[in-house]
Parts: structure tokens; C-alpha cells; sequence
């Protein structure tokens, strides 16, 4: 055995695997049957993700052709490429595709993502359903943050960036205060996300107090804000907002194995040999980092983290290997989704996508549990 | 001998008086424009006064010469003395700026720089489009200029303010809010023809959000957009821009005179009053089942006018409701023997009286001030807006009743409601201020 006791895991499982081989006849139709659904069964995952990928391409491609300037289907696209090429032929046409369409689909697709890896990773590490950035209080962390720049004008820095940079701030405390309950108290997911809940619950009083005491123009834009957007997002915000989000995909993905590990229970996830507590920490940490950034420039955009993780578990199940990305892929098409609809509803006006993403989130979630046959929980 | 030596003398002292005389309205023309003071801040208006006209462009051909003249001694320092004489904002006093002044004059088209409500130098496309799209709070200064009537698109927040006030904005084509007004929204309309001209809303917490969009894509060249003052004292500097915008300096005369008569008649409050002007609690109407969003933020609309007439009691500024006035007790501690009230109405002009009533006896009824009869009512239609003159004058005629008759204050404003308002029938003793016989003693 190695010093650090690896390899002669390895190795212990390597034999056991061939004792099994010897003594099952994998020739038999059972077994053949047995892989060939576990074939049938992965390619069926493999294919939703697929699937999600390509849906959000396709809305995300469909969504760049609507306004409410009649710009052809093609020339959409020959307008990007156009930019892409440096050969811009008509600057405001450019304009309203490169930065205003694209952008707030862009955000759509970012922010859809972050907030579904979100919610996957703190169902699957606190073993709780419910668990997502609202109900950690990460939501309302932001929500306070904005809240005291908007009312009070108390900010971490001054300008254009006081609300956002605030929401940042404000929505890792909530995380904080939740590990180091766990921590603390040894605490069990179960006890964490109660802790989360009494948290996001006082930062919602502070912040009702905050509204009472504020004055009608700081009420409307802190309610502009808490009701969530992709429309004011611009260029420089969203390349930060993908650099983390992709950040914290990838990373996501890399540790899906040991999530599933982690999803057993933390006895037997420690018995094989996993750091339980360190790996919460570093997962919490990382996701508190993706739906900070993402709601600091949105605004709180709900459901999201909630629902994409809990419909693509209906199509492959609570294996996190293939659960991560096709919630990231889902979440970020559902969002695109709930801004198409909210721009073109009652177009001109526009129906704020926090507000779209709850009609539609919530009866399509009602409809996906009811017909529910078996539990994957 | 001696009648020639007196036709001489007599001569030469009236072509010395011409010489002065000429001189001195010479003297004038060049005298040096305080910017600050300045009420049209458009470029090409190099003598600061209220128009562009020839005295600018000879004042700008003035400069030019001097500068370009062999003697140093003559250079005249424009970025000081006449800040607005470049009127093609490129930094120099040339020809070129005289041609742009002497278009504006003939209002031929060019491009007319303004520095605009945020203090940016921004441009719109001279003479701008009489077909204009407004925010809610903007288009007030239309009727300012007796041209409602160019007003043919609207942000969806007017009808909600104003579909009482301005007969017909419910039936506009509605621009969005302010996130759904984009460039690409602003294009749809201008190709469609509905507008030529925007006009943003400059009040209260709004920044400047569409003008570097504008310009990126390139649609400020295609239609303009008007950034100018629409709230408090400054509304003056809006009437006066928007007209020569469109063309038609006169535009603003009718306005520019009532407004005056007011302020002449605010500025010497300080000089006649002992002390100077009071310092008064001002606060907005709420209770549970009256409030309105009339607010006294400092920089607002409301705040801006009040301080024509008081000072504002430090404690209660940014108070914008009851509740953060604490309580009654806190209240009656600490408002000032007189106090102002302002309401934003949700009922109709003839139920104002009964309103107010309601309004002070449910909230003030135990105080001094409402006993004494002290608070007095003012209206959010006239408050922050182009009416602005006429409210500071009725609050004056409460406050200074030595000074001014609130008779003359009531006819002031119906001066206003006649030439200036838009619905038929509007009574300046109707749902403006308070006019009935006493709220204190009414039940």
C-alpha cells in the first residue's frame, strides 16, 4: 500500500472486480440485459443534455431575431457576423444586436446556469429538495445589501457599481454565517439549511424595515432591482459573469463524482474515504461565489435554482455526473425562455423575467412532480 | 464767430456723446456672460442672454477678429468671458462658429450643441422634430410653450399621472418605462414616423441613461434627444432650450414673462422680510388612506421650489411620509409653528377641499399648527413643475401675508391655468390649494 493509502484502495477494488468477473457469467442474458439498460440508461442522460444544449442555442438563436425593429432572421446573424469581421455594415442595426439583444440574452443564458448549479449543488450537498439561493438566504443577503446602498445610501463603494457590489457582499454573508453554524455545532445539512433559513428570514426584516423607512423613488428602484432583470446587463458585467459561472460549472463538474459520493450520507461518504466537511465548505463556497455575482448585476431572479435541477432529475436522475451540466443547460434555456416570453407577452412593454421565470416556473414545476411516478429523492 | 465756436462746440460734444454712446451698447455686446446666470445654455448663445440671435453672431465675429488680429493685445479670452461662443463645441472660436450661430439664426439645420441637465455637452439635430415623445415628467414643458400638440408618444407611467391633466395621453402610443425605452425601441418609432424627437425625463433620481447609447449607435444623428431641466427653478432653463430647439425662440416668451413677474417677487423676500426667509417644516401627505409619492428629497422637483420661499427645518428634509416623521408627539416637538403640506391628489379638483380636511384632521388634529390653522396645503400638480412659480407665490401669500395677498397669488396661477394648461375649465381655486372656510373649525 502507498503511504497515503490510495493506490491500495485501488487495488483492493481491482481484485474484487475480478473475483466478481470470475464468479458471474457476464455471458449470461441477464447480465447482457443489465448493461444493456445501464447503456440504454446513460445514452438517455447523455442525450438530455444533448438536447438541453442544443435547446438553448436554438432559443438563444430564435430570441436574437425578435424585437420590435422587423430585422430579418439572416440578417441578424449576418449582422453578428459582420461585427465579428470588423465589416460593420449599418452601426445601428449593430448596435441593437450586439448591444442590446444579445446581451440581455447573453445574461439570460449566464445567469440561468449559475443560479441551476446553484440549486443543484445545495440539494445534493444538504440532501435537502428545497434547498437553493433563496432559501439560504443568499437571495436575501443581496436583497439587504441593495437595499442599504438604495435606502440609506451605505455602500462599500460609491457610483454606478454601490447596489452591485453591495449585493455581492451582502450575499456571501449569509453562506459565511451558515458554515460557521456548521462548523461551530457540527451541524448536520438538515440543521445548515435551518440555520440558512433563519438567516435569509432576518435579512427580509431588516430589509422590510429598510423599505418602510425609504422614500418612494429609493422604493421603486429597490423594487426594480429585487424583482430581477437580464436587461440592464452590459458587456464588461457579462464576461464577468461568465468567467465565474464557467468557473464554477467546471468546477462543479470536475467534483460531480465526489458530490455523488457526498449525496449516500456523510457516514458512508466519510467511510469511503471522503473529506465531508472540507468538501461542503469548498462547494457552498464556490456557488455562494456564482449566484453572488450573478444576482449582484440581475437583481433576485427566483425559481431558477429550485426547478432546473428538480426537472432534470426526472430525465437523468440524481447522478450528479450528468445532473450539474444538464442543470446548467436547462437553467439557462428556462431563462432565456422567461425573458423571450416576458418581451414579447405584452410587447412593446416587458414583463420582468424574476416575475415570468415564477408564472411559468411553478406550474410547470406543479405538473413535472405530480406526474411524478417514482421519487429520486 | 461765437455762434460758430458754439455750432462747434455743439457738434463735437454730440459726436463725442455718439462716440460714448456707441461704445459703451458696443461695450455691451462684448460684456462677459456669466455662465452660471446663463438661462440658455446652448451653444452659439456667446452673450448669455435668453436668445440666440445676431447679437451673437456679431459678438462671435468680434472674438474671431480680435483673435486673429496682429496685436495680442486685443485676444479675448472666450473660454471665460464667452464659454457658449464655440458653437461647434470643437473647441475654437473660428468662422465656422459664426456659420453655426448665423444657421441657428436662419433656422437652417446644423448640429446645436447644449450642455444638458447632467452638465454634459450633448447635441441635438437643429430645428429638432416637432413630433416628440416625452417621459411623464418632461412633457409638461410643452403647454409650457403652448405646444401640447407636438406631443405624440408617451412613456406608460403618463397615463398613470396624468390622463386627468392632459386630456387624451391615454390614447398615445406608449413609448415603455425606462428599461423599454432602448435604442432599438426609440429607431422602431422614428422609421415609423410616429417621432423625431425624444425627450428624457430629467427629475428627481433619474441619470442619464439613453444619451451615450444614442450616441454609439448612432441614432442621435438620426433623431434628437432633449436632456434639458423639467423640475424647480431650473424649468425656466427647459422652456427656454426646448423652444430655440425647435426653432421658434418666441415660443417661450409667454412663459418667460410669468415666470419672471414670479421670481421678482420671490427674490425680494429675502431683502423685505427681517431675518430673511422662515425656516418652515414641509412635509408630504400620508396616512393609511390618503399618500401619494410627492416627495422632498433635496434635489426634487417640490424641494427645489420651496427654497424660493423658506428654508427647510434640516430635521424634515428627505422626511418623505409620516412614518418617518416617527409620531405625532415627535411631530408636535418638533414641526415649526407653520407648516407645508404638500398632496398628490387621487380624487377629482372639486373634492380637493374635502380631502384635505379629511387628510389633517385624521393625522394633525392634536397638533397646535392644525388648530391654529398654520398648515398650508399645496398641490403636487403645481409643485415641481412649470406651475412652480405660481405654488411658490400661494405659499408666500400664507407665510408673508404682509408681503403678498393670496388673492393675487390664486389669480397668478389661473394666469397660468389660462394660457399654459391643457384640460378646458381649470380653477385656480379648485384643487390646488386649500379654499374652503377653515379646516379646523369644519366637520
Amino acid at each position: 500500500m502507498s503511504p497515503d493509502g490510495q493506490t491500495g484502495n485501488v487495488d483492493v477494488v481491482k481484485r474484487a472486480a475480478a473475483i466478481w468477473a470470475a464468479e458471474t457469467d457476464v455471458t449470461s442474458l441477464d447480465s447482457q440485459e443489465t448493461v444493456r439498460s445501464y447503456r440504454v440508461s446513460e445514452l438517455r442522460k447523455l442525450t438530455f443534455v444533448i438536447v438541453c444544449v442544443i435547446a438553448a442555442v436554438i432559443v438563444a438563436g430564435l430570441s436574437i431575431t425578435y424585437g420590435t425593429m422587423d430585422i430579418g432572421f439572416l440578417e441578424c446573424y449576418e449582422t453578428i457576423w459582420n461585427h465579428i469581421t470588423g465589416n460593420i455594415q449599418d452601426k445601428l442595426i449593430d448596435y441593437i444586436i450586439v448591444d442590446e439583444r444579445l446581451p440581455r440574452i447573453a445574461a439570460a443564458l449566464i445567469t440561468g446556469a449559475g443560479l441551476a448549479i446553484a440549486g443543484c449543488v445545495m440539494q445534493s450537498v444538504m440532501k435537502n429538495p428545497l434547498a437553493d439561493p433563496y432559501t439560504t438566504g443568499i437571495s436575501s443577503g443581496a436583497g439587504f445589501g441593495a437595499a442599504l446602498a438604495v435606502t440609506l445610501g451605505i455602500s462599500i463603494v460609491g457610483g454606478n457599481y454601490a447596489i452591485v457590489v453591495n449585493a455581492f457582499v451582502f450575499a456571501l454573508i449569509p453562506m459565511a454565517m451558515m458554515l460557521g453554524v456548521g462548523k461551530l455545532k457540527q451541524a448536520s445539512p438538515t440543521m445548515m439549511i435551518m440555520a440558512g433559513m433563519a438567516i435569509m428570514f432576518m435579512f427580509n426584516a431588516f430589509t422590510t424595515v429598510l423599505k418602510l423607512r425609504a422614500d418612494p423613488d429609493a422604493l421603486a428602484k429597490l423594487y426594480a432591482w429585487t424583482v430581477g432583470t437580464v436587461a440592464d446587463c452590459e458587456w464588461p458585467e457579462i464576461v464577468l459573469m461568465f468567467v465565474v459561472v464557467a468557473i464554477g460549472v467546471t468546477l462543479t463538474q470536475m467534483l460531480s463524482r465526489k458530490l455523488n459520493i457526498l449525496a449516500t450520507g456523510d457516514d458512508s461518504a466519510k467511510a469511503m474515504g471522503l473529506d465531508v466537511e472540507n468538501l461542503r465548505i469548498v462547494l457552498l463556497l464556490l456557488i455562494s461565489l456564482v449566484v453572488a455575482t450573478v444576482v449582484s448585476f440581475t437583481g433576485l431572479i427566483g425559481f431558477v435554482g429550485l426547478v432546473a435541477p428538480h426537472v432534470c432529475r426526472i430525465f437523468v436522475g440524481a447522478d450528479n455526473r450528468y445532473l450539474v451540466l444538464s442543470s446548467a443547460m436547462f437553467g439557462a434555456v428556462l431563462l432565456e425562455v422567461a425573458d423571450f416570453v416576458g418581451r414579447t407577452v405584452i410587447a412593446p412593454a416587458t414583463l420582468q423575467v424574476g416575475v415570468v421565470t415564477a408564472f411559468i416556473g411553478g406550474p410547470m414545476f406543479l405538473y413535472l412532480i405530480m406526474r411524478q411516478k417514482k421519487s429520486t429523492w | 464767430m461765437m455762434y460758430t465756436v458754439v455750432a462747434v462746440a455743439v457738434v463735437a460734444i454730440a459726436a463725442v456723446a455718439v462716440f460714448v454712446v456707441l461704445n459703451n451698447s458696443s461695450s455691451d455686446d462684448h460684456s462677459a456672460a456669466s455662465f452660471e446666470d446663463t438661462r440658455l445654455r446652448i451653444y452659439g448663445n456667446a452673450n448669455g442672454d435668453d436668445v440666440i440671435d445676431k447679437t451673437d453672431v456679431n459678438l462671435i465675429k468680434w472674438i474671431v477678429d480680435c483673435n486673429t488680429d496682429d496685436d495680442n493685445a486685443n485676444d479675448v479670452d472666450w473660454q471665460k468671458d464667452y464659454p457658449l461662443a464655440d458653437a461647434n463645441y470643437d473647441d475654437k472660436v473660428t468662422s465656422a462658429d459664426v456659420d453655426v450661430t448665423q444657421k441657428i439664426v436662419n433656422k437652417e439645420k446644423t448640429k446645436m450643441y447644449y450642455f444638458n441637465k447632467y452638465e454634459r455637452v450633448t447635441y441635438v439635430n437643429y430645428p429638432i422634430s416637432d413630433k416628440i415623445g416625452g417621459e411623464y415628467l418632461i412633457i409638461q414643458l410643452l403647454p409650457a410653450i403652448g405646444s401640447y400638440d407636438m406631443l405624440k408618444a408617451i412613456d406608460s407611467t403618463t397615463p398613470t399621472i396624468y390622463s386627468n391633466v392632459y386630456p387624451g395621453v391615454d390614447e398615445m402610443p406608449i413609448m415603455g418605462d425606462w428599461r423599454e425605452i432602448t435604442i432599438e425601441s426609440l429607431n422602431n418609432l422614428y422609421n415609423k414616423g410616429t417621432i423625431g424627437t425624444f425627450m428624457q425625463w430629467t427629475g428627481g433620481q433619474n441619470v442619464d441613461y439613453i444619451w451615450d447609447k444614442a450616441v454609439a449607435s448612432g441614432l442621435a444623428d438620426k433623431m434628437s434627444f432633449v436632456i434639458v431641466p423639467c423640475q424647480g427653478p431650473d424649468v425656466i432653463q427647459g422652456v427656454l432650450e426646448l423652444a430655440c430647439m425647435l426653432g421658434d425662440q418666441s415660443l417661450s416668451d409667454k412663459y418667460v414673462k410669468w415666470y419672471d413677474k414670479a421670481m421678482d417677487l420671490m427674490d425680494s423676500i429675502e431683502d423685505k422680510i427681517e431675518g430673511g426667509k422662515k425656516t418652515i417644516t414641509a412635509v408630504r401627505c400620508y396616512t393609511n388612506k390618503v399618500s401619494g409619492i410627492a416627495a422632498f428629497g433635496s434635489a426634487q422637483g417640490p424641494a427645489l421650489w420651496f427654497n424660493k420661499v423658506i428654508n427647510f427645518q434640516p430635521a424634515y428634509v428627505g422626511k418623505t411620509n409620516f412614518t418617518s416623521i416617527e409620531s405625532i408627539d415627535n411631530f408636535t416637538s418638533t414641526a415649526t409653528d407653520e407648516v407645508i403640506v404638500m398632496f398628490q391628489k387621487n380624487c377629482d379638483w372639486s373634492e380637493f377641499n374635502d380631502l384635505v380636511e379629511t387628510y389633517l384632521r385624521d393625522v394633525y388634529s392634536a397638533t397646535p399648527q392644525f388648530q391654529n390653522e398654520t398648515m398650508y396645503v399645496v398641490d403636487f400638480e403645481m409643485m415641481p413643475f412649470a406651475a412652480g412659480p405660481a405654488g411658490c407665490y400661494i405659499l408666500a401669500a400664507y407665510l408673508y401675508p404682509e408681503l403678498f395677498d393670496i388673492e393675487d397669488a390664486l389669480d397668478f396661477l389661473q394666469e397660468y391655468l389660462d394660457d399654459f394648461a391643457v384640460r378646458e375649465g381649470a380653477d385656480a381655486r379648485q384643487g390646488f390649494t386649500y379654499t374652503g372656510g377653515g379646516y379646523a373649525n369644519r366637520r
